[in-house]
């Protein structure tokens, strides 16, 4: 009995020895890895699309997804910059707002209307993705104020300010899941919706409410990320949250819900960070590193699969 | 008698709706009565209905390919380099080759490891993509102008481009293996109620397989049909194609959940599809807002196929 | 008499419920105590699930009134009994496994600490350890509900129904069938508990000796009617089980024709907690009936013989040939084809015709072709159609619409028309109505006649005896008795059974 509990641990904290294993194959090939500068890199790379993996814990804790977020990251950013000749402030709180407007809708479309949640948000990425393109034309636009660059390229101790934000709303989050009801109430809707149901637990509302945290990371990010590049990005399309689900299952936080926690999807990030940092290192093409990520996605899903299947027999 | 009358309008009611909006259109939009307008429709539908047929089969199994987009971009991208470095014969044989590996993948793994469908496919939509930009480092292919290869293409009966006939023609074939095959009825089966499919002794790994499959190699088809007729091929070829896909089955009625629908919806929703896009045209609505409209119907749809499915569950 | 009625907590009078083609409940009186433990008997179909089912509120009464504590009530739903404090422990439905203990019991309550919207964890581990220590359990208040074997995933329901839901009446169903002695006798010492605390509890089992030992009376059910209800110093499993099967059940006397050709036979099955060292043997042309409770393993022994359910170990000889049944489709090569019991989610294509529901083993075993041929089939359904006498207007009506009974005779067409060898029936008469019932019962005797062998699983005994060859008993993972010919009786099965 005291070895399973051991491994249960072990398994439990395997990303962060996965990391540690790698970070010291990298560390004997060049010590440039352990480097301030290059920490920085990492987390800088994993910052953006971190933040929406906050949300998307949840959403995966819950049993759902959300495909709309690269959309809704496109669009946030598009009005940040659009709207800038009104003055930087509208242009950020546009893209906040329409994150937001954007979960509410997918949190809507899946409760009320009873849609499962892939079917919706593919919908409602479709239709993100029209205006992206109805506002762009396909045409990257730069940024004509030159304070909104400012905001995502600053540092604070040397640290940017994305990085900086990111690793707030981690622990901000995971508190949020640990200790609040709203978080304790997400653990046991994810775990058994009817029981929670029965018990008086408001299912609907902690599910829209997650739907609408996602969509506002997701136009937080996408704003962040226009500033960062100072353009809207027509970045649209499944990529982004392809990287975020693989993320997210990446650090072990299992599809069939009810449990997880935002510092495994962080972990699962992390090590998505690093090891397209070691594929930058070690100088591999980045179109291979779009297929590894694929395969990574693919292979967590097999092992899971089978892993189960053995827990369930034997 | 009325009874029976009753429930033969009820299952046509899609066609019924577009005959009715063709009727509509025709009256109320100048040129599109015309039949070289009729022939523009069927045209610029061709391709997604081609790889709709594949779809059909895959969706009555009780799957949904994603990476349909993503693996039309490779085998447009390798008919045209196998047409630069070889000759037309391998132009069409590798994509094919290409089309129906990545139907076997897809189809084993989801159906082995019984893991979902969407998240596998999501899965590979990354690692095809990324591979396809890998081989030609990310630039668009100009094909060598070879006098076979681009014929095909321009071949034409009846003032109709051969790519139509050849959407006829799958179209045609698929829906007799779907109603009259014991492949077909097995997929229906396995679609409608996978646990008594498997009880029944029927073997689900590999017809889910062949589905997709089939899937894949209508996807090289497209693809082969489309470089011909360009000669060129950009790794970003298939971009979107999956939502599009998605869309003409759904307004057609084929149900997501599986087991229900057949080719001849699928024509239907391609059809209606291609209507309402060509009239938006017609009228000078900008194309953006076209995309708006698809992800409307893709909503309107799903939910429309959700409440019916309640309904018989009740 | 008013003396007893004024410790009465509840009061069921002349209670009626009917479902389509059987009467349930016939106008049934039941009473309880305050403070009692009040079990239940009555084989299945007598009707106490269907009591139960009313009193918590998933069935209205068609008649009859209730009383809570003197005063009529009314229960409408499932809130309207929890509201009255009848709890009901169903062990699925209500715990969230991945959660704690803690979260269990306090769920949608948690203490709330001193900043808003934060839960103390503190308050919420003491107060849990303080009720756990109250009811004398073990158990860390920490640990994750899925890590805890089944028998304290019970306790915790126990548990909730009386904290969180204050429940002064709890129903209990086969609450031993997954529990080993031990933690049998951990659950009397709650249910002692609880009735010190003036909590009643109505105690459904099949298990005599253990209802000898927990039960203040024990009432019998049989056919919708409570016939009699007995004191702690009336007991005797004798007396029980003659009201439980009634001087009216005439054992049918059948003839028992040798069979000696060994068809199918199983060595060393073992299931990891459910079955042990099974062996087992059938013969051609044999009814092999397997009777044993809920928790017996009886599901899990043919759902692995057909390839469902994966065994640690077993050896299977089919035809004299060692082979190995790995999945459905070994098996239906084989030609042993199986029955479930959930004909809803397990066989029937609901969204499909007659005839669809029909062909599916026949299409690729017999018929073997690639291209259909729809007038074969047609042939063939309206063929089974007229044999099984199923009632349906065409064969093309969709399967969703028939009743349960022909429902039913379309998926034993289906498993006869490729003419198995053996067919493995789990529970092949749920749902079924009296007529039907009696269809299927015939049919089974007929191909057994012509040499196909069966083995039947059923919860119901008469059933079994009725139609059964040769029966085997099955209790928590073993056999604990097997019946040969005229011995097989309900009776016998019973008692075989009752035993814990």
């Amino acid at each position: 009995m005291r070895t399973n509990r051991f491994l249960y641990h072990l398994n439990e904290q395997k990303i962060l020895l996965v990391i540690i294993v790698i970070g010291i194959i990298l560390v004997s090939n060049t010590t440039y890895f352990v480097s301030f500068t290059n920490i920085i890199n990492i987390f800088n790379f994993i910052s953006i699309e971190g933040i929406i993996v906050i949300g998307m814990a949840y959403l995966i804790i819950l049993r759902e997804l959300d495909l709309s977020i690269g959309s809704t990251m496109a669009l946030s950013g598009v009005l940040a910059i659009y709207l800038q000749e009104y003055g930087i402030a509208i242009g950020i709180i546009s893209g906040l707002l329409l994150g937001i407007a954007v979960g509410f809708l997918n949190g809507f479309l899946v409760t009320k209307l009873k849609l499962s949640s892939i079917a919706a948000t593919l919908g409602t990425m479709v239709m993100l993705n029209g205006f992206v393109f109805a506002l762009t034309q396909s045409k990257t636009v730069k940024g004509t104020n030159p304070t909104f660059p400012v905001i995502a390229n600053t540092t604070i101790l040397k640290i940017p300010v994305p990085v900086i934000v990111f690793i707030l709303l981690v622990i901000i989050f995971e508190v949020i899941l640990k200790r609040t009801y709203f978080g304790r109430n997400v653990y046991a809707v994810g775990g058994n919706i009817i029981a929670s149901r029965f018990f008086g637990i408001k299912v609907d509302m902690i599910r829209i409410s997650a739907f609408a945290l996602t969509g506002f990371l997701a136009g937080l990010a996408g704003v962040l990320l226009a500033s960062k590049l100072n353009i809207a990005s027509g970045r649209i399309g499944l990529n982004t949250a392809i990287l975020v689900i693989t993320a997210v299952l990446l650090g072990g936080v299992s599809l069939s819900g009810g449990e997880g926690s935002i510092f495994k999807a962080f972990q699962g990030i992390l090590l998505i960070g690093i090891l397209n940092n070691a594929m930058v290192i070690l100088q591999i093409n980045s179109f291979i590193q779009d297929m590894i990520r694929g395969l990574i996605l693919i292979l967590i899903l097999i092992f899971n699969a089978v892993h189960i299947n053995r827990e369930k027999f034997i | 008698m009325k009874e029976k009358t009753l429930y033969i309008l009820k299952s046509q009611t899609n066609i019924i709706i577009l005959v009715v909006l063709v009727a509509i259109l025709s009256l109320t939009i100048p040129n599109f009565g015309q039949v070289a307008n009729f022939i523009n429709i069927l045209k610029s539908i061709a391709f997604i209905s081609i790889i709709s047929c594949g779809m059909t089969l895959v969706v009555i199994g009780g799957g949904l390919d994603l990476s349909v987009g993503s693996t039309f971009s490779l085998c447009a991208i390798l008919s045209i380099v196998m047409l630069n470095r070889y000759n037309t014969v391998l132009a069409i044989i590798v994509p094919i080759a290409a089309g129906i590996i990545v139907g076997i993948i897809n189809g084993y793994i989801s159906s082995r490891f019984n893991l979902s469908s969407i998240i596998v496919t999501l899965g590979m939509l990354s690692v095809i993509g990324g591979f396809t930009y890998f081989i030609v480092n990310g630039g668009t292919q100009v094909g060598v102008p070879n006098g076979t290869f681009e014929k095909i293409s321009k071949l034409s009966v009846f003032r109709i481009p051969i790519y139509v006939w050849v959407f006829i023609f799958l179209a045609i074939l698929f829906e007799i293996l779907l109603k009259k095959t014991t492949f077909g009825r097995n997929l229906v089966l396995i679609g409608t109620n996978p646990e008594a499919a498997k009880i029944v002794g029927i073997n689900t790994t590999l017809i889910r397989t062949i589905s997709f499959v089939i899937c894949g190699f209508s996807v090289s088809i497209a693809a082969i049909l489309l470089s011909s007729r360009l000669v060129t091929a950009a790794p970003s070829a298939g971009a979107g194609y999956e939502f599009d896909v998605i869309t003409a089955l759904v307004i057609g009625g084929v149900s997501l959940t599986g087991g229900k629908g057949n080719i001849y919806n699928t024509i239907i929703g391609a059809i209606l599809l291609g209507v309402i896009i060509n009239a938006l045209q017609l009228t000078n609505v900008p194309f953006a807002f076209q995309a708006i409209t698809k992800g409307l119907l893709i909503i309107l749809a799903i939910t429309l196929d959700t409440r019916a499915r309640r309904n018989i569950e009740n | 008499m008013n003396q007893n009625q004024s410790s009465l907590i509840l009061k069921v009078k002349e209670v009626t419920k009917t479902f389509p083609g059987t009467i349930a409940l016939d106008k049934v009186n039941f009473d309880l105590k305050k403070g009692e433990v009040h079990a239940i008997v009555g084989e299945n179909g007598a009707g106490k699930s269907t009591l139960m089912k009313i009193l918590s509120g998933v069935y209205t009464k068609d008649s009859g009134s209730l009383y809570l504590n003197g005063g009529k009530v009314d229960i409408t739903g499932v809130n309207d009994s929890i509201d009255l404090g009848i709890s009901m422990i169903y062990q699925e439905l209500e715990n969230i496994l991945k959660i704690t203990v803690a979260e269990n019991i306090f769920i949608g309550r948690l203490p709330e600490s001193r900043l808003k919207g934060f839960v103390n964890f503190r308050k919420l581990f003491k107060d849990t350890k303080n009720i756990l220590e109250e009811f004398k359990i073990g158990i860390n208040p920490r640990e994750v509900l899925s890590n805890l074997s089944i028998a304290n995933q019970q306790f915790i329901e126990i548990i909730k129904a009386v904290t969180t839901k204050n429940a002064r009446i709890i129903i209990m169903d086969e609450p031993t069938s997954s529990l080993t002695k031990d933690e049998t006798g951990k659950l009397f010492q709650i249910i002692e508990d609880l009735k010190g605390k003036g909590i009643s509890i109505i105690y459904i089992s099949h298990r005599l000796d253990e209802i000898t030992g927990i039960a203040d009376r024990v009432s019998v059910f049989r056919d919708g009617k409570n016939v009699g209800t007995l004191d702690k110093n009336e007991f005797s499993s004798e007396k029980i089980i003659t009201m439980m099967i009634g001087h009216e059940l005439k054992e049918i006397e059948k003839e028992y024709k040798l069979k000696e050709k060994v068809i199918f036979e199983v060595k060393d099955l073992n299931i990891k907690n459910h079955i042990n060292d099974f062996s087992l043997k059938v013969h051609e042309g044999e009814i092999l009936g397997i009777a044993g409770l809920m928790g017996s393993g009886k599901d899990e022994l043919v759902k692995s013989l057909f390839g469902l359910w994966p065994a640690a170990s077993k050896e299977i000889y089919f035809m004299g040939k060692r082979l190995s049944i790995k999945s459905p489709r070994d098996a239906v090569n084989l030609g042993i084809v199986y029955l479930p019991e959930e004909r809803k989610i397990q066989s029937l294509f609901l969204d499909l015709s007659v005839s669809d529901n029909i062909t599916p083993i026949w299409l690729f075993h017999i018929y073997k072709k690639f291209f259909l041929s729809s007038r074969r089939e047609k042939r063939l359904s309206l063929d089974y159609i007229k044999k099984l006498s199923i009632k349906t207007p065409s064969p093309n009506q969709k399967s969703i619409n028939l009743s349960g009974g022909n429902q039913q005779k379309v998926i034993l067409s289906r498993l006869i028309s490729v003419k198995p060898k053996l067919m493995i029936l789990n529970d092949p008469t749920r749902g079924v109505d009296i007529g039907s019932k009696e269809e299927i019962h015939d049919l089974i005797s007929q191909l057994a006649d012509q040499g196909t062998s069966f083995i039947v699983l059923s919860s119901e005994i008469p059933e079994i005896s009725k139609i059964s060859d040769r029966v085997i008993v099955l209790s928590k993972g073993n056999i604990c008795g097997e019946f040969i010919s005229s011995d097989v009786t309900t009776k016998n099965i019973l008692v075989c059974e009752t035993k814990a």
